[in-house]
């Protein structure tokens, strides 16, 4: 299949570290009903019906992949995506309107050679950088398994998860000599056991890799929309919560540490999105009054996922104690090397910005004098992922 | 020309029995700078630096300090006077709206959760059982028990050898299986066990009053702050050399310095774990790990098999990383593993009988808990609960 995005040779064709991405979202199922009553002629599809997010969500994260991931030890190489979107997201979602023709539907045959280009070019240097994503239905068959997603073609035949991407297998087989060594996984999916899949040893095996028994990656960290038995949840038009919340992390303060890197750079790591995406999943599910309890697994290490291309921007709120001083408070914060971000504000009742991460200085003058309030100099240590503070001024 | 003084961090609220780390950022640059323990000294450069510290609770506290050339410094976080006042929770970075938006309604991607959970009706119910090498026993330990809201608190006593397992059960559900981090000679001899949950989400929290280290280490592992929570135990092989050794904790901070990826700083002391506590699973869960991700397979399944013969640990991280090595291990060429090619065959039958268990096992809790009535054999057990004489105790 010809990826979507290619830039410059493979480390193996002369060039050098790349980053390889594989993006799969699913959402039409040729087998499926729009209300989950069963297809005609008995095919066990577990009640599952015509989903309206998760082809949007693997659009919007491999357009992040495209314009924003930024790898300084490895650039984006390749992506190849593979879209099955449905008819309520054609019609709704303006993306979908002009599909790129490298995006091919994700169909049993498609993604199991998009898998094996995808693993190939993985291979061709341990400095290289791989990253799956996948959204879909999904299932559970035992909990340990690595997020089963199902692919447009399920329920084709009756060994059903034959047509499926098993991520699990994927991972275990994504090993080797001359393999990235830093491998990032979304399965953005539910992982619940269907009750009709009780009944059954097996339904077949999805799509996945040889297992060559050589070693794990130096770091394979696995992030899960969803605990095992529980489910996922996506918002149609907006994409699921998980490729919400993830690209919410990326791009803002709520992703990174609260420090810079040693080479003075600003990143979001394996690390950091253990703490932060699952947390900010599980807000996104509150305001829906859901729940969703997502999880991380795999081999972890502090190494960079996405590098930031400068300081992120750090959400800070100010207020005032007593609450009566905001009438004649006027607030100044600057930086004594850059100067000023703001003079001359009132406080109404609070001050909420967005600013550089940084140490800046916030004078607060009282004018016309009012006593028993006095002017105060404080410091604001804005530091992600953000910071609030109750200046007294008595 | 520029010199050096001392910093030394307190955070306010910080149980004095916890080390825990802050993070000590230089002002200019925004680089980390040191990560000490607090209250622990260090030399710095002289200039202004920014310091963090989040708690086991996830609460963040942020101050800044000026350290001068051959002076002391002190700061302490997270007091009411300290100014500025960091607030705990870090809203998100943007405000998300207030309501869902129309028409936006939200859709599951697969089955439906909960499809085998029985109706709740009434009534708390507890039993113990210990695990030994030979298999489980009726235990009775002494607990007392409190209402709390929407559920019960229980104070767990005990000491002997063998791993605790208490199990719960409300009427109407399928009863929950929680191991108790208590048995042994630890540190601590009791836990506490808050049991709650809507109608068919019966939960069970473990934490440790009395231990709050490990208590720390739990907390900072659940909410995913890995760094700190391996920042805690500054050498976990030291809770094995105290005179109250505490095998559950250097457990945990086994598994907190392999989940974040500090091979370098287990140095094979988790064998040692394994060998002084031979009823603990954990301990030779974590040192088959480290000698598997060092890639010493021949070793690794000789200690995966051991923990595999132990029984079940007390950490779901350790039953995910056994049944993980055991499916890759019984799958795997018997060439691999040089000496112990005979071994492959074993993982195979273990790996069987923790397949029986691993479709009713929490792995969201930091304690290894399943839901089954039977203890020793819940894939035959899913049923609702219904009250008997076979040792339960109604709160």
């Amino acid at each position: 299949m010809t990826p979507w995005i290619r830039r410059g040779p493979a480390a193996a064709a002369g060039g050098g570290p790349c980053t390889h991405a594989l993006v799969v979202g699913v959402s039409q199922y040729q087998f499926l009903t729009d209300d989950g009553t069963p297809p005609p002629g008995g095919r066990e599809t577990f009640g599952l019906q015509q989903a309206k997010s998760p082809a949007t969500s693997a659009f919007l994260f491999a357009r992040w992949l495209e314009s924003t991931y930024r790898s300084t030890a490895a650039p984006l190489g390749t992506v190849r995506l593979l879209l099955s979107p449905s008819d309520w997201e054609k019609e709704n979602v303006p993306d979908f309107a002009e599909l790129p023709e490298e995006a091919i539907a994700a169909t049993r045959e498609n993604v199991e050679e998009a898998v094996a280009e995808w693993f190939a070019d993985c291979a061709t240097s341990p400095d290289n950088v791989a990253i799956l994503y996948a959204s879909g239905h999904g299932i559970q068959m035992s909990p340990d398994d690595g997020g089963i997603v199902l692919l447009e073609d399920f329920a084709k035949l009756p060994n059903v998860l034959d047509f499926s991407l098993d991520v699990g297998a994927v991972r275990k087989g994504m090993a080797g000599p001359t393999m990235a060594q830093r491998q990032f996984y979304f399965v953005d999916a539910c992982r619940v056991r269907p009750e009709a899949a009780l009944r059954f040893q097996t339904l077949g095996s999805g799509v996945g890799l040889p297992n060559p028994f050589a070693g794990t990656a130096r770091v394979s960290a696995v992030y899960f929309a969803a605990t095992p038995s529980t489910e996922a949840l996506g918002a149609p038009g907006k994409g699921t919560l998980f490729v919400q919340a993830l690209l919410e992390c990326l791009d803002t303060a709520l992703g990174v540490d609260d420090h810079a890197l040693a080479d003075g750079t600003w990143a979001v790591t394996a690390t950091t999105l253990v703490r932060a995406l699952p947390a900010r999943v599980r807000e996104l599910a509150e305001i829906h009054q859901a729940e969703q309890f997502p999880t991380v697994g795999g081999q972890l290490e502090e190494v960079p996922f996405h590098v930031l291309p400068g300081k992120p921007q750090v959400p800070i709120t100010l207020s005032l104690m007593p609450a009566d001083a905001t009438a004649c408070a006027i607030a100044r914060l600057f930086d004594p090397q850059d100067g000023d971000v703001f003079a001359g504000e009132a406080f109404a009742p609070t001050i909420a910005r967005e600013v550089p991460a940084g140490n800046y200085l916030l004078s607060i003058t009282i004018e016309p004098p009012t006593p028993p309030f006095a002017n105060v100099d404080v410091i604001v240590p804005a530091l992600p992922p953000s910071f609030t503070t109750t200046v007294k001024v008595t | 020309m520029s010199g050096t003084g001392t910093l030394k961090v307190k955070l306010a609220s910080a149980d004095p029995y916890v080390r825990q780390p802050v993070n000590v950022i230089d002002a200019k640059t925004l680089q980390l700078v040191a990560s000490p323990a607090c209250d622990e000294e260090i030399e710095l450069p002289e200039g202004t630096y920014l310091v963090s510290a989040v708690q086991p609770s996830g609460q963040r506290s942020v101050g800044a300090i000026e350290v001068a050339s051959d002076q002391a410094a002190e700061l302490e976080l997270g007091t009411a006077e300290a100014m500025p006042m960091p607030a705990p929770a870090p809203p998100p970075a943007a405000p998300p709206p207030a309501a869902p938006p129309p028409g936006a309604e939200l859709e599951g991607l697969g089955p439906q959760a909960g499809a085998d959970a029985a109706p709740a009706k009434s009534g708390w119910f507890v039993r113990f059982h210990v695990q030994t090498r030979t298999g489980f026993e009726p235990a009775e330990p002494s607990f007392d028990a409190a209402a709390s809201s929407g559920g019960f608190e229980l104070t767990v006593h005990a000491s002997g050898d063998g791993i605790l397992f208490a199990q719960v059960a409300r009427e109407g559900e399928v009863p929950l299986v929680v191991a108790l981090p208590v048995y042994g000679p630890t540190s601590s001899q009791s836990c506490r066990l808050t049991l709650a949950g809507a109608p068919e989400a019966l939960t069970a929290d473990v934490s440790l009053p009395d231990n709050p280290q490990v208590d720390a280490v739990a907390r900072y592992l659940q909410s995913g702050h890995l760094q700190e929570a391996a920042g805690v135990i500054e050498n976990a092989e030291t809770l094995l050399q105290q005179k109250m050794a505490d095998p559950f904790g250097a457990a945990l901070g086994g598994y907190a310095l392999l989940r974040s990826g500090q091979l370098d700083r287990l140095h094979h002391w988790p064998q040692n774990l394994a060998g002084m506590f031979p009823y603990l699973s954990d301990g030779a869960v974590i040192a088959g790990e480290e000698l598997a991700l060092e890639g010493d397979q021949a070793g690794a399944i000789a200690f995966v098999c051991d923990a595999a013969r132990r029984g079940l640990p007390v950490f779901s991280a350790g039953f995910s990383l056994l049944a993980s090595r055991l499916r890759e291990y019984a799958g795997a060429p018997a060439t691999a593993f040089g000496p112990n090619a005979a071994l492959v065959g074993e993982a195979g039958a273990h790996l069987e009988r923790i397949l029986r268990v691993m479709p009713f096992v929490d792995f969201a809790r930091v304690s290894f808990a399943f839901r089954g009535g039977e203890i020793d054999d819940p894939a035959e057990s899913q049923k609702a609960f219904t009250p008997t004489d076979d040792g339960w105790k109604e709160l």
